[in-house]
């Protein structure tokens, strides 16, 4: 299952109708509700609002709750946030996919879920974009999508769906160097990547010149990759790259 | 001119292993790398009567000449790499033969002038392309004789007063598209539809899922050069011919280069890899570029090799 999931809202009915039923689940999943920010309406019952929570300290703030309800018998942490509240809005969209998928990788340590809601007139569409692509699924209109997702998997792995091009690339780029622990070795899997182009051939190239600790381990690639890397001399100049799969 | 580029033009296979047979052995005794690239009845009737076929590369033309547009890349890593190890080189090339398309036939015609210029400067080597005249139409021959400086029939080997160094009798517009061809015009956010309309040509055409995978990253990137080089726009136009998809992409730029796309590009090298790619996988392309703008057609053939 999802434990980080995004959503793009405006009204309060797309924000009842999209956000709530997966809120309310964790209620009968035995799992702690906490709320950052207004969410749902005051009358609500049944969660607990944090007011703690800063952008820069979301990881640790997020493994104390866990930790806490843990202690206190629940089954785990489900979180609502309404990103707007946590001071997100000044972001740029490189800070914005660093943000999300630090918190995508503490989401998937620590075991919590999180429901991440934008409000699209808080946020400017290529933000939207930026954040949603740091979640492997979303809900809700998010009008520039960019067209791939990254989240994180087990141990060092990373996982990326959809398709990598010069139109999106330069956020791919920002997304690796987010991900990526220089000393030790990067896992992509791209088993369900359906596309993927020099230019994303290339920042993969430079993401390990860029690190020189770094291994780069390509899990199932679609089929022209190999044959692109071998052919254009990718696996002379970049051994530091292995290709699984 | 540093290759000596000859017309042999031939009546009968024994003619031209008559022909073929001498100018082998004569390289092989100078201690040349000697690449043959024919079709395989000339391969066989030259082995069979050659001393030491094993000193000589042979090449299945219907391969390695597939899409024409490979071959100049295939001569300059021979030589490339013969003349690193401080060997002669001698070749002889064959890419037209009955049966050809009319495109194919054409792409040939201009790997044959284009030869001229690719290796107008560096080493000097012999490269003989020998010309059935008794299957091969007049026209064909004719442009043979305007593409080759130096002509030769009946062992006679003489200087070409024919030719004609240059590319513009063979660099005229492409036939125009069908009718009902799809039309996209593209800018870089538009390049996920321009795939989308590869990928359903590629299914209706009934494409391998590995070929089809390799036209949508050429087009993909020919596309991607027009966006960079040809004005930051483009048009595709993609339509089924028989068994074969067609995807052409049409933009303002101009590379004034003839010889784009024909070279493998250095291992480190960021630009100039996505034509040579394109040339690489599919089965013919057809690249124009004219002060007006640049045409690119790829064409990918339901039936492939392997």
């Amino acid at each position: 299952m999802d434990r980080h999931i995004g959503f793009v809202v405006d009204s309060q009915s797309e924000f009842d109708e999209l956000v709530l039923p997966l809120f309310d689940e964790g209620l009968r999943s035995g799992e702690k509700l906490i709320v950052f920010g207004s969410g749902p309406g005051s009358d609500a019952g049944g969660f607990s609002r944090n007011e703690q929570w800063q952008v820069n300290g979301m990881a640790a703030e997020l493994r104390r709750e866990v930790a806490a309800a843990r202690h206190e018998g629940y089954r785990g942490v489900r979180v609502l946030a309404e990103m707007h509240e946590l001071g997100m809005t000044p972001l740029s969209t490189q800070e914005l996919i660093a943000f999300e998928l630090a918190l995508d990788r503490t989401v998937k340590t620590c075991g919590a879920t999180m429901l991440c809601s934008y409000r699209r007139h808080m946020f400017a569409p290529t933000a939207v974009a930026a954040a949603m692509s740091a979640h492997a699924h979303s809900y809700g209109a998010n009008y520039d999508d960019l067209g791939f997702r990254m989240w994180s998997g087990d141990g060092n792995r990373w996982n990326v769906r959809g398709a990598i091009e010069l139109g999106n690339v330069a956020s791919f780029r920002t997304a690796l160097h987010s991900a990526v622990d220089e000393n030790t070795t990067l896992r992509l899997c791209f088993a369900d990547l359906r596309f993927l182009d020099l230019a994303g051939l290339q920042t993969l190239a430079d993401l390990v010149e860029s690190f020189p600790k770094l291994s780069l381990r390509v899990e199932s690639p679609p089929h022209s990759f190999r044959r692109c890397w071998q052919m254009l001399g990718y696996d002379e100049t970049c051994p530091r790259v292995e290709i699984t799969g | 001119m540093s290759v000596q580029h000859e017309a042999y033009l031939y009546r009968d296979l024994a003619e031209f292993v008559a022909a073929a047979q001498p100018f082998v052995e004569q390289g092989v005794a100078a201690d040349e790398t000697v690449l043959v690239a024919v079709r395989a009845p000339q391969i066989d009737a030259l082995r069979s009567v050659l001393a030491c076929p094993d000193d000589v590369v042979f090449a299945d033309m219907v391969e390695l000449g597939r899409n024409p547009t490979r071959i100049i890349a295939t001569w300059r890593e021979f030589i490339r790499h013969n003349v690193e190890a401080g060997r002669g080189v001698r070749g002889i090339g064959e890419p037209i033969w009955p049966g050809r398309g009319a495109a194919e036939l054409l792409e040939c015609q201009r790997n044959e002038a284009l030869l001229n210029v690719a290796f107008a400067d560096g080493p000097t080597w012999r490269l003989m392309c020998p010309y059935n005249v008794t299957t091969l139409p007049p026209a064909v021959i004719e442009e043979a004789l305007a593409s080759h400086p130096i002509i030769a029939m009946d062992g006679v080997r003489t200087p070409n007063d024919r030719y004609q160094p240059g590319l513009d009798r063979l660099d005229g517009p492409l036939p125009v598209p069908p009718p009902g061809a799809v039309e996209v015009a593209f800018t870089v956010a538009g390049l996920p539809a321009l795939r989308d309309v590869v990928v359903t040509m590629a299914s209706r055409a009934n494409l391998r899922p590995d070929r089809a995978a390799e036209l949508l990253l050429a087009v993909h990137e020919v596309a991607v050069n027009s966006i960079q080089h040809g004005g930051g726009e483009g048009l595709l136009r993609a339509w089924l011919d028989q068994d074969t998809v067609v995807c052409e992409v049409t933009d303002r730029g101009w590379a004034p280069d003839p010889l784009t796309g024909r070279e493998r590009p250095p291992a480190a090298a960021r630009h100039g890899r996505g034509l040579w790619l394109a040339n690489e996988w599919c089965d013919l392309v057809q690249w124009r570029s004219w002060t007006t703008g640049t045409c690119v057609r790829l064409h990918m053939a339901r039936r492939g090799p392997g």
